[in-house]
């Protein structure tokens, strides 16, 4: 069967994400006359428009991978459209992978388990997986609900104790509800299941005097179950207290998933800024990393945010230099990677900061690696440029002065020469280059009657601080006399008497 | 704002007055309040004329007030003319048209002003003839060269047809002056022009003196070789007259023509308290540079000083004119009085470049040291956080001294003389592990120029010395040991803690001089002891990053890569405050992040308000353990929980 017509004329313009949405509703039904009717495909359609519908899933996913609910509809079709169950998780676990901390996927995919699979050890393991991944969500309880059922219609008592002990010390939007559970269940305890609550060693060492056996006379029951209750009300009133801090935040973050090619509103952005703040200063004081809630919950947060906000650099660096701040440069690394892939990281911010990573870590082949990548993508890019001269340096430190040569020469002429004769400020950092031979790679450029503005700057620079014994100060300032009124003035106010910036270093980014 | 305690009571009967009076002296530079103001007295006026009328102290505030106005902001010619109507109201004629004399001083560039005074003088005849047409001079030297100075000019000719009447020499000399001024309605001065100029003759029309380009191409064409008229045949004259007249016509057509081009594009031209679009700078300037290039110096000074109307506040064009006329005149006078108008009235303090130029104007132009050193010192006390003037003033006296050395001297010992007086002397926390001790005798200031400029210094600017010693040193006298001999020698005084000239220019020269070592121990001191701002001590960190990048071996990185790594957690903005640790480190007087932390906790993300404690559970159960790998969890232990109820304490501020 050939492709319809109105698929090819559709995938033609894909330059937004709204062609795409079409072109998926597009696949996603049969082929009709005059589309009025539309019938979606099943099993029994043509193996062409089956295809058709998994390669647009597929590129679309390559195209847009943050959009969480395109994974899961993938998912299901596949399902729908007679993939196994087994072939269909591997769809979720590849999803997962690439978005730890996607509420929607981990929600589908429970679903998917509990649906699908016959074996319960299966459904428990993947259920305690997501607890441990997305439990520290604030809208969790689409995880815990699912899980709490499970654990209570297949009759195992125990669990379903333990998961809501757990779940009372999570700041979650439902904090309540499972308070009021455990509650119930603190009130409905007998002899067997009080055992739940408590373990040996804390029925000694708190309640002095108690064994197992003499809870078997009521009152003695009902007196650790109150006691219990008080201690547990505590738990309730930690957790209240942390869910009234995040609340604000939270409230404010109306939409939570990826919309591509839109601009987020100055408001959310900041409030996804002063939430990740506000969480790294309650954390400040978690000595365990591993197991501490704050910190599991500000992991969350970090993937939740990046997910809504992943066309922007900041909270890919942010979200780096969190890792980095926790030494662990590897993660950093990794953060860094997929920023750089989901961003169109302009001015090659996420890239550059990756490569100084790997510098320091000792990768010099990497580094070099993601520059070249670098400039293959934008051949005029000075940072780039700079920075490549920069690793030849540290694998051959003669061959700085060679290089920016040739890349000068390359530009000559070309729009991009002025931009380039920053360069000649860049030489002059590098201490290796001895002062002699700076002074005859400035000579060269003099001869040619080099008159930018960078090149002079760098000419005046060097004559009035590196090489203050020739003549070439003088020669230097004549230079500027005779140059552009723009340039003369830019320069003149830093070597004059009226000098203003000549002393000011670098900026901040 | 004037006011005299003994009649306070006269005016504290209009509160509201007294409001806005009080209130716009707070804040002269609120124009919406001076309006009000203005509104409020009329009202007064209004209503009780009479009373207004007999009260001497009543009238003192009214003058007062609109007095203080029209000198913070001269050039609002409704507010003159509103003043002007009041005086007429309460004093009459003559005071009004007295006032309206100080108003065209005020604002001399005004045409309104002019032909509003010149008729009230006429009209009333409050003048004779004589200096009538003297006012009329002077307006004509101000304001004829207006491209819509027309009702000037009518105003003139009007008065001189009366006056001397439409046959006189005066009246047709009026008419000579204003067909070759390119005004918008030059049109209309031609037509009747040519209706008068035949009941004069050749000699009244073209005096014989007369040179201009025009003249000789009529006479050229018409091949008369002498301006001596008698000599000329009268059918020769009766030709050439016509002839050369066509030809002003034409060149003043032209340059009508294309002044509009300009005059057309300007969208604003009368002063108003707030910014010129940038589309009519561009056309001011290209303006400017048309007139420059073609016009008569009174053209070019006539339409610079229009200009400076709705742009007065524009420093970059008050030294654009100033440069003009310093190269083109020499009246000193006259360029004084303008740097005095742009600095004292126009241009506001924050703008140094007009005023240093004023400064270096007294001391190249004039070689007056003695002005000049005023001038720099004005600038040192109108900017007292900002670094340049002090170090503009101390090249000023480093120049102007004969003996370089003792000037030198003079400029360490200010420096020496205030960490005495205001740090004491080796007793400061940092001093202590001074590496070189300072010089130990007294400092003394010998030349009384410097004893003014060390009275000036604060201990924001008095470290700049230091810097501009350095510079002396290290650029012109290219003596690296001493130079850096001065800059350790302050190294540790609690006066260079937060001066950002003196690292920034440290961290230069280190950096020319290719130290590793020293920039290092700067760059360690400025992060962890310094009292910069963030931006600032980023600014040298991020530098010294880049450079540590291109000055170390691969194993020097990756061994030095943890202080690498904090350093760009420290530069980049995107970094939250807990993961800056050298601020965080300089946050604390011990230098003990740990307790910047423990606030920081317990701000929960703004600095207003604390809480005394954040209720938590100290033994949560690990999440990372699987339900069936343990029993029930250890009974919860808490701390603080009892304070979750606590309100958070926020910082008292009294509003």
């Amino acid at each position: 069967m050939d492709i319809p017509q109105n698929f090819l004329l559709a995938a033609q313009s894909l330059d937004d994400f709204d062609s795409w949405q079409k072109l998926v509703s597009l696949t996603e039904n049969l082929p009709t006359k005059d589309d009025r009717y539309p019938v979606k495909i099943s099993q029994g359609s043509p193996d062409t428009l089956k295809r058709l519908l998994f390669i647009v899933y597929e590129n679309l996913l390559t195209n847009f991978p943050f959009c969480e609910q395109y994974w899961c509809n993938y998912a299901s079709w596949k399902y729908k459209l007679g993939d196994t169950a087994q072939e269909v998780t591997e769809i979720y676990l590849k999803a997962l992978k690439f978005l730890p901390k996607s509420l929607i996927i981990w929600k589908n995919y429970i679903h998917f388990t509990l649906d699908t699979s016959p074996s319960p050890e299966t459904i428990l393991d993947t259920l305690e997986q997501a607890r441990i991944n997305i439990g520290h969500h604030f809208y969790s309880n689409v995880i815990f609900d699912p899980y709490l059922d499970f654990l209570r219609s297949s009759g195992r008592s125990k669990e379903y104790h333990l998961l809501l002990r757990r779940i009372i010390e999570l700041p979650l939007y439902h904090y309540c509800k499972y308070f009021q559970e455990f509650l119930r269940l603190l009130e409905k305890a007998d002899i067997e299941s009080i055992k739940y609550f408590i373990s040996d060693e804390d029925l000694k060492t708190y309640f002095k005097g108690t064994s197992w056996g003499d809870l078997l006379s009521s009152d003695s029951l009902r007196d650790l179950k109150m006691r219990l209750k008080k201690q547990f009300t505590d738990v309730f009133i930690a957790t209240q207290y942390q869910v009234y801090q995040i609340w604000p935040y939270e409230r404010s973050l109306k939409k939570q998933f990826h919309q591509p090619g839109k601009l987020l509103s100055r408001g959310e952005l900041n409030t996804w800024n002063s939430y990740l703040v506000y969480l790294e200063a309650a954390t400040l004081r978690d000595k365990d990393q591993k197991s501490s809630i704050g910190k599991a919950t500000l992991r969350t947060v970090y993937e939740r945010c990046l997910i809504r906000t992943s066309d922007y650099t900041y909270f890919w660096l942010k979200c780096s230099n969190w890792r980095l701040n926790m030494n662990q440069l590897e993660e950093a690394k990794q953060v860094l990677l997929k920023g750089i892939y989901c961003t169109r990281d302009s001015g090659f911010r996420l890239r550059l900061r990756l490569i100084d990573l790997d510098i320091l870590s000792g990768n010099l082949e990497d580094a070099v690696d993601l520059a070249v990548e670098g400039i293959q993508s934008s051949p005029n890019s000075l940072e780039m440029t700079i920075k490549l001269i920069e690793m030849e340096n540290l694998k051959d430190p003669t061959n700085v002065l060679t290089l920016t040569e040739l890349k000068l020469d390359e530009v000559k002429g070309s729009k991009y020469e002025s931009q380039f004769d920053y360069l000649f400020r860049e030489v002059l950092t590098y201490s290796q280059i001895s002062v002699s031979k700076l002074e005859s790679f400035f000579r060269k450029y003099t001869k040619s009657k080099k008159n930018s503005y960078q090149y002079l700057r760098a000419l005046i620079d060097f004559y009035r601080c590196y090489d203050q014994n020739g003549k070439g100060y003088e020669e230097a300032m004549k230079m500027i006399e005779d140059s552009d009124e723009g340039i003369r003035e830019r320069i003149k106010r830093f070597v004059s008497d009226d000098e203003g910036e000549y002393f000011e270093v670098a900026k901040v980014r | 704002m004037g006011s005299h305690r003994s009649s306070d009571s006269i005016i504290s009967k209009y509160p509201e007055w007294w409001r806005l009076r009080e209130e716009a002296a707070e804040d002269p530079d609120n124009i919406v309040l001076w309006g009000q103001l203005v509104d409020s007295i009329e009202g007064i006026v209004a209503s009780n004329t009479e009373d207004t009328k007999k009260s001497e102290s009543l009238q003192r505030y009214i003058h007062s007030d609109f007095d203080n106005l029209l000198t913070r902001f001269p050039y609002l010619t409704q507010y003159w003319k509103r003043y002007v109507t009041l005086e007429y109201t309460l004093n009459g004629l003559e005071k009004s048209a007295l006032l309206l004399k100080s108003a065209v001083e005020s604002f001399p560039q005004c045409l309104e002003l002019w032909v509003d005074y010149i008729n009230i003088t006429v009209s009333n005849k409050l003048k004779d003839s004589v200096a009538i047409k003297l006012l009329f001079e002077e307006a004509a030297d101000k304001v004829g060269m207006q491209f819509l100075a027309h009702p000037f000019w009518d105003l003139y000719l009007g008065w001189e047809g009366k006056n001397s009447g439409i046959h006189s020499n005066n009246y047709l000399n009026i008419y000579l002056r204003v067909i070759r001024i390119p005004l918008h309605q030059y049109a209309r001065y031609f037509e009747a022009f040519n209706e008068i100029r035949t009941g004069f003759t050749i000699k009244d029309l073209i005096p014989e003196t007369s040179s201009d380009k025009l003249l000789t191409n009529a006479m050229e064409e018409l091949h008369v070789g002498t301006t001596n008229w008698d000599e000329v045949d009268d059918d020769v004259a009766t030709s050439l007259i016509p002839n050369y007249f066509e030809k002003v016509f034409i060149e003043t057509q032209k340059g009508t023509n294309s002044h509009w081009e300009f005059e057309s594009q300007v969208e604003r031209v009368d002063f108003e308290p707030k910014p010129v679009s940038t589309q009519d700078l561009e056309v001011w300037s290209k303006y400017l540079t048309f007139e420059e290039a073609q016009g008569s110096i009174e053209q070019i000074i006539s339409l610079y000083e229009r200009c400076l109307i709705p742009a007065c506040s524009y420093e970059s064009i008050w030294i654009r004119y100033l440069r003009f006329l310093i190269l083109k005149t020499d009246d000193k006078d006259k360029i004084i009085h303008l740097f005095n108008r742009a600095c004292d009235t126009f241009v506001p303090k924050c703008f140094r470049d007009i005023r240093y130029m004023f400064a270096r104007y007294y001391e190249v132009q004039l070689s007056d040291s003695e002005s000049a050193m005023e001038a720099y010192y004005t600038i040192v006390i109108d900017n007292p956080a900002e670094y340049d003037p002090v170090g503009r003033a101390f090249r000023f006296l480093y120049r102007d001294s004969e003996d370089k050395q003792a000037a030198i001297k003079d400029g360490l010992s200010c420096v020496r003389l205030y960490i005495r007086e205001h740090y004491g002397t080796n007793e400061g926390g940092t001093n202590r592990k001074r590496r070189k001790p300072a010089d130990t005798s007294e400092p003394i200031i010998k030349s009384d120029h410097f004893k003014s400029l060390y009275k000036l210094l604060n201990f924001k600017t008095a470290s700049q010395l230091i810097v501009e010693v350095a510079k002396i040193y290290w650029l012109d006298r290219h003596e690296v040991k001493l130079t850096r001999e001065l800059l350790i020698s302050f190294f540790k005084e609690e006066l260079v803690r937060s001066s950002f000239p003196y690292w920034s220019f440290f961290f230069k020269f280190e950096l020319c001089q290719r130290n590793k070592k020293n920039l290092s121990n700067i760059v360690n001191y400025v992060k962890y002891y310094g009292q910069l701002s963030t931006h600032d001590t980023n600014g040298l960190l991020a530098s010294y990053t880049n450079f540590c990048l291109k000055n170390s071996t691969s194993k020097e990185l990756v061994n030095n890569s943890r202080e690498m790594i904090r350093n760009y957690l420290e530069i980049d903005p995107e970094s939250s405050t807990p993961m800056k640790h050298f601020l965080k480190s300089r946050l604390d007087p011990d230098h003990n992040e740990d307790s910047v932390n423990k606030r920081l906790y317990r701000e929960s993300g703004h600095p207003s308000g604390r809480t005394e404690g954040r209720p938590r559970i100290i033994n949560p159960v690990d999440y990372t353990v699987k339900l069936n790998e343990m029993g029930p969890p250890p009974l919860p232990q808490f701390s603080s929980v009892e304070k979750a109820n606590i309100a958070v304490d926020f910082i008292k501020e009294d509003m």
